[in-house]
């Protein structure tokens, strides 16, 4: 069983903009997350590659531009990310699709990640949690309790995180 | 899919280029089995960077240009600080000098190994991507993978330099808003010499890939030093004798607009108009090639034994030979930096004082890809009145139509896949960066009827 001082949070994204939403919530996260998990900010995906390790459990928070239904988080178990979801535009292209599956040929990928896209642009979805008399700094926070929590549950039975898209917040 | 609507005559379309940073296309129209017209499209944007830089304030520059490129922040920045540090009198000690270097050295570790090993080297084996090319074999999966922790240390130098890897905020005109101490520079020496030695590995590597036979009777230009290999400051040299100030550069290259293009080419005045049918006249070649062909002669003893070495032999002007010059670069900037940060006593101040003032200049520094030319005019207050920015692809694009306009023979009678592999593969050679250029790119094949004539 996967224990919680194994995990690494990585936020990406940049402080630019809506994205930075993955870095804010990353930012959140550190300030309540077990002491035993990191967490940490990048900018290029493809700097992931270079430091991943097989044996610790990967956290991807990553803003997403194309609109997702219901909810203001989803979780993804990689390899499955939706196609355009993450579609940023990115140096070279070396999105976070190119920087996993490169991760992977190298054999650097650890067995469970979890790709969190936090929702950005376009039409937020009306929620409990995004509802418009809020601040965005409450947001956020709800977003990493929602996430921590929904990670939380996956750790300890990572072989029930099925895989596709899962709703964290907004149910 | 490429198909001869005649025996004699087709058209090429790459819609959209891949792996190299930007966004743009090209055509390469053929008729009769004679290549009609080639054009390297562009079509981001233009960023009209410098019309809204004017009324900022001349300090604001360096920063501001830094986001022109995700890949060479430090190029901008270094170009726009040594600029507007002519426009206002200031003289910058040696010390920060040498730091600054030691930061366009991590960018250069950082923008070449990326591109040697994850866009450029799987053309030489026939690879669609990197990833494929790490999936072939072990051998080559630890290329890829010494590639990475080496492209690693690039940013690390960029982070305790710069104060992030991606777009630096440590720079100003003047100096650094905080010297790095000692110990914060040592810390990096370790990886610093792995990574010299991985960059051997690397040069002898790259030197024994199977080259395409290609030449042509190129004009090279570049920064450079008759004491050390140039990199923050020189004059402009080719190797066709022209040597000349950084002042004079606009008097010797001049930029142009083309209709189908959203970025500017560059090409060298001529003291003759070229007649109508050499649409290439003036055209030359920026960037690790030409650098390595008219300065190796400075480069540090290191440097030059390793390339004594190996099977490839400088000068050259073969194009593909260009990924040695990298290799060689990579090397010389770890040894660089290595040497720096040994020498290296923390500067106090970290920054020159200054009063903005009304004046006028230009600098020169060399982006991994190439001369970048940054031009200020400051009014009395220090606001910019007028910028003129030149980044290293636009002055290559000449230079990379005519080379697909030699290679296009070549391709007639290849399936259209083939044919923009190859025509891609060419381009890639410059390691363009169209995001600069305008401030991405796409293959267009045209094979048209066969003419009446």
């Amino acid at each position: 069983m996967t224990t919680e001082r194994t995990v690494r949070v990585v936020g990406l994204g940049s402080p630019h903009g809506e994205d930075d939403a993955g870095w804010q919530v990353v930012r959140a996260i550190a300030a309540f997350a077990p002491q035993e998990w990191t967490t940490e900010l990048l900018r290029t995906p493809i700097d992931l590659v270079a430091t991943l390790s097989a044996d610790r459990p990967l956290v991807l928070v990553d803003a997403a531009a194309e609109p997702l239904p219901d909810s203001p988080l989803w979780r993804f178990r990689w390899p499955e990310l939706p196609t355009d979801a993450f579609d940023i535009v990115s140096t070279h292209a070396f999105d976070l699709r190119y920087a996993l599956e490169l991760a992977g040929s190298l054999q650097l990928l650890p067995e469970l990640v979890l790709v969190y896209a936090v929702h950005v642009g376009g039409t937020p979805a009306a929620t409990a949690e995004t509802s418009y008399d809020r601040t965005p700094s409450d947001i956020v926070q709800t977003i990493a309790r929602c996430l921590v929590r929904d990670l939380r549950r996956c750790l300890a039975e990572p072989a029930s995180t099925r895989s596709g898209p899962v709703p964290v917040a907004g149910q | 899919m490429a198909k001869r609507k005649s025996g004699k005559a087709k058209t090429i379309q790459v819609r959209a280029l891949a792996r190299v940073e930007g966004e743009g296309a090209f055509t390469i129209v053929l008729q009769d089995d004679r290549v009609a017209d080639v054009k390297l499209e562009i079509y981001e944007p233009p960023r009209f960077y410098e019309a809204f830089m004017r009324g900022r304030q001349a300090t604001e520059a360096p920063d501001i240009t830094a986001r022109i490129c995700g890949i060479c922040p430090v190029a901008y920045q270094m170009s726009a600080v040594r600029a507007i540090e002519k426009a206002y009198g200031i003289q910058v000690p040696e010390p920060i000098r040498s730091l600054r270097r030691l930061l366009y050295c991590g960018e250069w570790i950082e923008s070449h190994v990326l591109h040697m090993y994850l866009l450029h080297a799987p053309d030489f084996f026939g690879y669609e991507s990197a990833i494929a090319m790490a999936q072939a074999s072990a051998e080559l999966k630890a290329h890829v993978e010494r590639g990475l922790r080496m492209k690693k240390i690039g940013n690390a130098i960029v982070e305790v330099v710069g104060g992030r890897a991606v777009h630096p905020i440590n720079v100003r005109v003047g100096g650094f808003y905080r010297a790095p101490t000692k110990d914060e520079l040592q810390a990096l020496v370790d990886d610093l010499r792995w990574g010299r030695d991985a960059a051997i590995e690397t040069a002898r590597w790259v030197a024994s890939l199977d080259f395409p036979d290609f030449t042509d009777d190129y004009e090279f230009a570049c920064i450079r030093s008759d004491h050390h290999y140039a990199i923050l400051e020189g004059d402009v040299v080719t190797n066709r004798g022209l040597r000349i100030s950084e002042d004079e550069f606009l008097q010797y290259f001049r930029e142009e607009q083309v209709p189908y293009s959203h970025a500017l080419h560059s090409r060298r005045v001529l003291p003759e108009s070229p007649g109508a049918d050499d649409r290439f006249a003036g055209c030359y070649q920026v960037g690790p090639l030409a650098r390595w062909n008219l300065n190796r002669d400075v480069a540090p003893d290191l440097v030059r034994q390793v390339e004594q070495d190996l099977p490839v032999s400088f000068p050259t002007t073969n194009p593909f030979h260009s990924i040695v010059a990298r290799a060689l670069e990579v090397l010389l900037a770890y040894h660089e930096a290595i040497r720096i940060i040994e020498d290296y006593e923390q500067p106090d101040p970290s920054w020159v004082p200054f009063e903005p003032r009304a004046g006028h200049g230009c600098a020169i520094t060399e982006a991994p890809r190439g001369m970048l030319y940054h031009e200020y005019h400051t009014d009395d207050a220090g606001y910019l009145t007028k910028v003129t920015i030149i980044p290293p692809t636009s002055q290559n694009q000449l230079r990379i139509e005519k080379d697909l306009y030699m290679i296009a023979p070549r391709l007639i009678d290849l399936p259209q896949d083939q044919a923009c592999w190859q025509a891609e593969f060419a381009i890639r050679n410059y390691d363009p960066c169209i995001s600069c250029a305008t401030h991405f790119l796409k293959l267009k094949i045209e094979r048209l009827p066969t003419s009446a004539h």
